[in-house]
């Protein structure tokens, strides 16, 4: 999976690079960084990019509104899986973690310093909101080692496993950040760093078990209580833009 | 430098924020149910009596025993007070059609050994009960001699010699007759030498469940007879006369003879065969089966009935071999096991009681069984009963009827509704019970599935209550007057008595450490290491 994951953030930066020498192309090109660049801010010139972080991969737009504010609209997803390794209560556990995550956004942002030179030039403070379309993850828990009761070799599918499902609502969900949103690479390409937090709907869990692990759907209520504060999703993400101007 | 300053603020608050959660699996209790072994059968042995036997040693000797484990999962087969449970590797599913078969046997010091044949299906094979009778012992419906006959140095008898003794079915005497000369040979053909041959000939009516316990298995039914044919096959006998004959020469068992003797048994004049519905008369015909203590039952010869009802029925019959004989008649079995499916009302309020299923056959019982029954459990298996006209009596645990009616054919499965088999106007008790292991806070529900026996404080014998599933029994059997009771609870290689114990309506409890918990008060430093080594199994 995370090969997939690769492979299409690898596809969104080609598209962006074939569209950008398109444009290029069109209109020739460009072999100086503009003053205005520097001249000021332009934390949002409009621009269109891609990212990569937390919150998956994705697309954006970014569109000035002004000399300090802006506006960014983007479109992310994750696939993660990955497998992880645990004991509980004396039993050695591998579980298959399948976590899907896909929202469209929708930031504003405020650019302090845009009047400076230098590191917080394009430092800017985002609010803004999310609408998780998808959001949830599934642990597909089971004994790691074979399971002996007494000298009886019990079969897999006899041991059987726990399926643990955590779902937030699909709703809008607030955000709150920071980031540098217009690093500027060259004369059209920027960089732009985002930190911040969605702030989510309280999780519910669900639990299926199977074969002799059956019982363990009364750990529900426990993790439950573990991650009724997973509310806040980090958002660290990376991108790359091509401006258009 | 205020903005900046609100700045790293909010960032190291949104650090912190994720920070601060807990893990996900914080207190997650794995929990591995024990209930491994989902298809087992219970035995329980006791004497004639019906008491406890001690020094009882159990082993799979024949059949298909590779999968058969102790209910822990072990090759190790100890009785755990009276019982005995085995379970099925839970890699095999066995059903009616593809039963597992397999023959235990049981001995104990100063009792005679008796090796049973055993069946488990996907439906509850239930307890069966095993006797073990004593040597030295004539339960009712068994009549027995002992004589000595006077041997020449060859080993052979001096004269012509007949035992008689009264027969325990039938008009008239049982004889064995010997001729002069006999000599008597061990098992491998030898003969035996000695001055006397001790002789020991028991005459059995298969109609007296007391009597029928000497028979091999303990039971008229088989799993393997050798037919006239030759075929083997498994079945039920409608026995007329059995007998039982034991030889020592010089303590070596006689097998074999260097020349036939001769039985006589009479036979009942009011037998009436199960198979074609014929009263016995002159010139009927029985089959002859013998016995060498090997479990099998061996078609000999046909035996014509002669005498009369005024005079006495008999049939005789000359024998070459010990030790068992028997004249009857023989119905085969369905392959499959067959199965008996019950409903009632009562079942939906989660009501757990015992009952007793005879099969019957011929007017004779030829099957006894008893099953713990409830909503999830309310199959039962049946072997070796004949392909048809045997029915099936349901009995509470007072020993009323509750239902009866015909077995359906081989491959179908009997459907039959129950009524309350409890006290119908008494007050139903909920027996819950929770168990928290030492190291945690709160209770488990993944508990044992164990039986559970009970009596009136004070008097002997204890009474099956029902199996007990993850820590619950609802019944009616108790009473929530003040009426004190002894409880004894056997799971796997453990018992647990709890004496002078009253129930009410509810009796909700948990064992554990903390304040609220029981852990028992005469025992409790033993109750808390079996806790912590069976928490220590989950």
């Amino acid at each position: 999976m995370k090969r997939r994951f690769t492979q299409v953030f690898a596809m969104l930066i080609s598209v962006l690079t074939l569209g950008a020498l398109s444009v290029a192309q069109a209109k020739g090109q460009r072999d100086s960084i503009p003053e205005s660049a520097y001249s000021h801010g332009y934390p949002y010139p409009f621009a269109l990019g891609v990212h990569v972080g937390t919150t998956g991969v994705g697309l954006h737009v970014y569109q000035p509104l002004g000399t300090q504010f802006g506006l960014r609209v983007g479109a992310s997803y994750m696939p993660f899986n990955t497998s992880i390794e645990g004991t509980y209560s004396g039993h050695a556990t591998r579980s298959q973690v399948n976590a899907k995550s896909g929202n469209v956004s929708l930031a504003f942002g405020w650019t302090p310093f845009s009047a400076r030179t230098g590191f917080f030039r394009s430092f800017n403070i985002q609010l803004g909101g999310a609408y998780f379309y998808k959001i949830e993850g599934e642990l597909t828990t089971h004994l790691r080692d074979p399971y002996k009761y007494g000298e009886i070799n019990v079969a897999p599918d006899r041991v059987g496993n726990i399926t643990t499902q955590v779902e937030w609502k699909k709703t809008v969900n607030p955000y709150l950040g920071i980031g540098w949103s217009n690093i500027i690479i060259d004369s059209r390409f920027s960089m732009s760093i985002d930190l911040g937090c969605y702030y989510l709907s309280k999780p519910s869990v669900s639990m299926e078990a199977t074969g002799l692990l059956e019982e363990n759907v009364n750990n529900a209520a426990t993790i439950e209580r573990n991650i009724k504060d997973y509310r806040y999703l980090p958002r660290l993400e990376f991108g790359f833009s091509y401006r258009f101007w | 430098m205020k903005k900046k300053l609100a700045i790293y603020t909010l960032a190291v608050a949104l650090l912190g924020s994720i920070a601060s959660c807990h893990s996900p699996l914080e207190d997650f209790n794995l929990q591995i149910s024990t209930e491994v072994i989902e298809h087992y059968v219970t035995l329980r042995v006791v004497d004639a009596e019906g008491n406890n036997v001690s020094g009882v040693s159990a082993t799979l000797v024949s059949g298909d025993t590779e999968d058969i484990y102790n209910m822990s999962g072990y090759k190790d087969f100890k009785l755990t007070d009276n019982l005995l449970t085995l379970g099925v590797d839970p890699k095999r599913t066995p059903t009616a059609n593809d039963p597992i078969r397999f023959r235990v046997q049981f001995a104990a010091s100063g009792y005679n050994t008796q090796v049973v044949p055993v069946a488990i299906t996907d439906a509850s094979a239930g307890i069966q009960t095993v006797v073990l009778t004593k040597p030295t012992e004539v339960p009712d419906g068994a009549e027995e001699v002992e004589e000595n006959v006077d041997l020449n140095t060859d080993g052979s008898t001096t004269a012509a010699t007949t035992i008689e003794l009264p027969s325990a079915t039938g008009e008239g005497n049982m004889n064995l007759t010997i001729p002069a000369g006999t000599q008597f040979k061990d098992a491998s053909g030898a003969v035996v030498t000695g001055t006397s041959v001790q002789i020991v000939v028991t005459s059995v009516d298969a109609d007296n469940e007391d009597a029928i316990v000497l028979l091999p298995g303990g039971d008229l039914r088989s799993d393997e007879v050798v037919m006239a044919d030759g075929n083997t096959a498994a079945g039920t006998f409608s026995a007329a006369a059995v007998a039982d004959i034991k030889m020592l020469v010089n303590g070596v068992s006689v097998k074999q003879f260097s020349q036939p003797l001769v039985v006589s048994m009479p036979i009942p004049a009011n037998y009436v065969s199960p198979v074609t519905g014929q009263a016995v008369a002159t010139g009927s015909t029985f089959q002859i089966y013998s016995n060498s203590g090997d479990g099998v039952w061996r078609f000999e010869q046909n035996s014509t009935v002669t005498g009369s009802a005024a005079s006495g029925f008999r049939v005789s019959f000359p024998i070459s071999h010990l030790t068992f004989y028997m004249a009857g008649e023989f119905a085969t079995a369905c392959s499959s096991a067959r199965i008996v499916n019950f409903s009632g009302d009562w079942m939906s309020t989660g009501s757990t009681y015992p009952i007793v299923v005879q099969a019957v056959w011929g007017g004779k019982v030829i099957a006894t069984g008893q099953y713990s029954i409830d909503e999830n459990n309310k199959s039962i298996s049946i072997m070796n009963v004949p392909t048809s006209g045997v029915s099936i009596v349901v009995r509470n645990s007072a020993g009323n009827i509750l239902e009866q009616g015909a077995l359906a054919a081989c491959g179908q499965t009997t459907t039959m509704q129950l009524p309350n088999p409890g006290d119908a106007s008494g007050t139903t008790s909920t027996l819950q019970l929770y168990v928290r292991c030492p190291d945690k806070t709160t209770t488990i529900t993944l508990l044992p599935t164990f039986q559970l026996f009970y009596r009136v404080s004070g008097t002997a014998e204890f009474k099956y209550l029902g199996t007990v599933d993850n820590g619950f029994l609802r019944t009616s059997l108790l009473k929530t007057d003040g009426t004190e009771y002894d409880f004894k609870a056997i799971w796997s290689d453990r018992v647990k008595v709890v004496n002078k114990h009253t129930v009410s309506e509810d009796n909700t409890a948990t064992v554990g450490i903390q304040p609220g918990d029981i852990i028992g008060e005469k025992a409790g430093a033993t109750n808390l290491a079996i806790l912590t080594e069976e928490c220590s199994k989950l």
